[in-house]
């Protein structure tokens, strides 16, 4: 084949539709977004760029800092659930049978082909007060005092009377919305990682007396450690910038903050703040990738054979 | 070695997907001490017996008992046994020593005795000195020592090696031929070793069961299987053979009488009947200008073929008129050339005792 460099015209055909791509619709806008950030405005649609830094000190007062705190927090319990959830339906998949794995990652990705409003509001038809688990639970504690009423003890002197749990609109409810999103994001590079582990590195830890618990977390979650990286980080991100969820699940004090960006361009039609709060989330996002980039070169060696 | 075996294999069986059969019905007891070889060609089941010593495949039927104790519900990590995988399977993660150290730790040994103990593994495989070194900075022949040292410090009843030596070039194989029987000898640990690699086997094993199709066909030293085959698969997998398909007919104790075509009737020490492989080794193949004169011979003629110089020897084809040529070893001894060098389409006499002959049946 020939090599890209002797023939500058399929280097030009090449590189000039991504880079036309990245450019106008990445590069340019993002760029105006963030001249806005150092901006003042002026008039209900006049925004002068003047490089002050007052949309930033406003953005790092502490009723915008608690929520950025409360979107790390909220974002990291997602993660660690996503973590926690993944970790047994990845290693499922990879010790599936083949023909079986290809349906298994199917059922895992399908979710994403839906509306991410349609699958919201599903979830609302689920956690609701009059939902499908509070149904659940009251059928459930309804059979419970019906069989106990065998041995005198019905007529909920036990159980019961059932009240509905109030699942929604609050931080729970947030957390379980952004766990079902995102749960993909996670499962996928821990399913990567540990379908390219070999199999007789575990079967090594078995023979030299290791149990599965052992074997787990001695060589399967060190092996695993990029995996886990790449999809705590994938995971982090979005859900820390998600607004949907928040917006739509969340109580009154379940704010992150895409939502307060959302409410600065849109009900407070303040751009320049809008867009110091989105740099914050960015530079938050750059700084995830960096602390990855460096986990990534320590634990490396995981990836070699 | 009086003791009972270390290993019973007990009629077992394992069978895949409802109809395949891995290993079919094999009985094979180990001795304590031995080096022990599981030869075959791939796909005989001889990595999934070994894989049932160790635990990590179940058997369909049959019992594997090792140093007295029936294993059928112990997990692999409760097995006297320890691995040497082909991969090796060195924890990439760890340095040698935690990798050496992993076993001890599990059994949960004080830690001065790990330290002791794992200092003399890798004294004892010459990786001394090299603890501290991660597997990604050793040679795939260090490595391999690595993965001895861990299996060997646990000081298992018996040692399982599942081809060991294929990921090694040829000089570095031979070597660690010599290594293991030498650490086998040290150690006084019962090996026992899966190879596809007859001159692996014969080199380094005390007993050699030869598998095919999930069966073992025959257990015996090298040199039995090699000079008394039991049947034509191992005649023809053990070394190079010549094969004649003759017909037999029993006439006495031990003795059967043999119709091969250009040989003519023969009788020869034997036990099998009916269709039969007249056999014999080329390295056992003499040449002759003369017809031979001594009853003791079979003598046929034949016309020289393809022949290949090995240096000590010839490898020469003769045509003897049957489909398939007859293959001579012939040692050159002298360094006259002229004197061995043998043309295509001479004619010569070659013969072979009638005491190296062997009869063959499936």
């Amino acid at each position: 084949m020939e090599n890209w460099k002797n023939s500058v015209r399929t280097f030009w055909t090449a590189i000039v539709p991504p880079t036309f791509w990245l450019v106008t619709f990445f590069i340019i806008p993002l760029s105006l977004i963030w001249l806005y950030s150092f901006s003042t405005k002026t008039g209900v649609v006049d925004i002068t760029l003047d490089w002050n830094l007052q949309q930033y000190m406003r953005a790092l007062e502490p009723v915008y800092l608690g929520i950025f705190w409360k979107s790390i927090w909220m974002a990291a319990a997602t993660t660690f659930v996503c973590l926690v959830i993944s970790f047994p339906v990845a290693i499922a998949i990879v010790f599936a049978k083949p023909t079986m794995r290809m349906w298994l990652l199917l059922l895992v990705i399908l979710p994403f082909w839906t509306n991410l409003l349609i699958r919201t509001y599903a979830l609302i038809a689920v956690l609701r007060t009059n939902g499908f688990v509070n149904w659940g639970l009251e059928w459930l504690v309804d059979h419970a005092d019906w069989a106990l009423s065998f041995i005198g003890l019905g007529d909920n002197m036990l159980i019961g009377p059932f009240t509905p749990l109030q699942l929604l609109y609050n931080n729970t409810a947030v957390v379980i919305g952004l766990v079902y999103v995102h749960l993909p994001f996670m499962v996928l590079p821990l399913y990567a990682a540990l379908d390219r582990l070999d199999r007789s590195y575990l079967e090594a830890s078995l023979d030299l007396g290791a149990g599965h618990t052992r074997t787990f977390f001695s060589i399967v979650v060190p092996l695993a450690l990029p995996g886990i990286a790449s999809g705590v980080v994938i995971t982090f991100i979005p859900a820390m910038g998600s607004y949907l969820t928040p917006d739509l699940l969340g109580g009154t004090d379940s704010y992150m903050i895409a939502n307060v960006i959302a409410s600065q361009f849109k009900q407070a039609n303040n751009w320049p703040f809008g867009a110091a709060l989105s740099f914050l989330l960015m530079y938050a996002t750059f700084f995830a990738l960096a602390l990855r980039a460096v986990l990534m070169r320590k634990e490396g060696r995981g990836d070699k054979r | 070695m009086s003791e009972a075996p270390i290993i019973q294999i007990k009629n077992v069986s394992k069978v895949y997907g409802g109809s395949v059969k891995a290993v079919d019905e094999v009985d094979l007891e180990v001795q304590r001490g031995e080096f022990f070889a599981l030869l075959g060609p791939s796909g005989c089941g001889k990595t999934t017996l070994l894989r049932m010593l160790a635990g990590f495949e179940v058997p369909t039927a049959g019992q594997v008992i090792i140093d007295g104790h029936d294993m059928a519900k112990v997990q692999p990590n409760k097995r006297p046994v320890n691995m040497v995988f082909q991969s090796y399977a060195v924890f990439p993660h760890m340095s040698v020593e935690q990798n050496v150290a992993y076993g001890l730790k599990m059994d949960r040994r004080p830690s001065g005795e790990i330290k002791k103990r794992v200092a003399e593994a890798l004294e004892l495989v010459k990786l001394g000195g090299l603890g501290k070194r991660m597997p990604d900075e050793m040679s795939g022949g260090q490595r391999q020592r690595v993965a001895l040292a861990r299996a060997l410090v646990k000081r298992p009843s018996v040692l399982l090696l599942d081809e060991p030596l294929s990921a090694l070039d040829a000089k570095l194989r031979e070597a660690m031929q010599l290594e293991l029987v030498r650490l086998q000898k040290t150690v006084g640990i019962t090996f026992v070793i899966v190879t596809h690699d007859q001159s692996e086997a014969l080199s380094m094993a005390n007993r050699i069961a030869v598998m095919n199709q999930g069966k073992v066909q025959q257990v015996a030293p090298p040199t039995g299987l090699y000079e008394t085959p039991a049947s034509r698969f191992v005649a023809d997998f053990i070394g190079k053979i010549n094969l004649i398909d003759a017909t037999a007919t029993r006439t006495g104790e031990g003795e059967v009488r043999v119709n091969a075509p250009k040989i003519g009737e023969v009788t020869l020490k034997g036990t099998a009947e009916g269709k039969v492989a007249l056999a014999v080794r080329p390295e056992k193949i003499f040449v002759a200008d003369k017809q031979p004169t001594d009853p003791g011979v079979i003598a046929i003629k034949g016309k020289v073929g393809e022949v290949a110089y090995f240096g000590s020897y010839s490898n020469v084809f003769f045509d003897i008129g049957l489909g398939q040529p007859l293959q001579a070893d012939i040692s050159n001894v002298t360094s006259d050339v002229e004197e061995f060098t043998f043309k295509a389409g001479e004619e010569y006499w070659i013969y072979w005792r009638k005491a190296d002959t062997l009869v063959l049946g499936d």
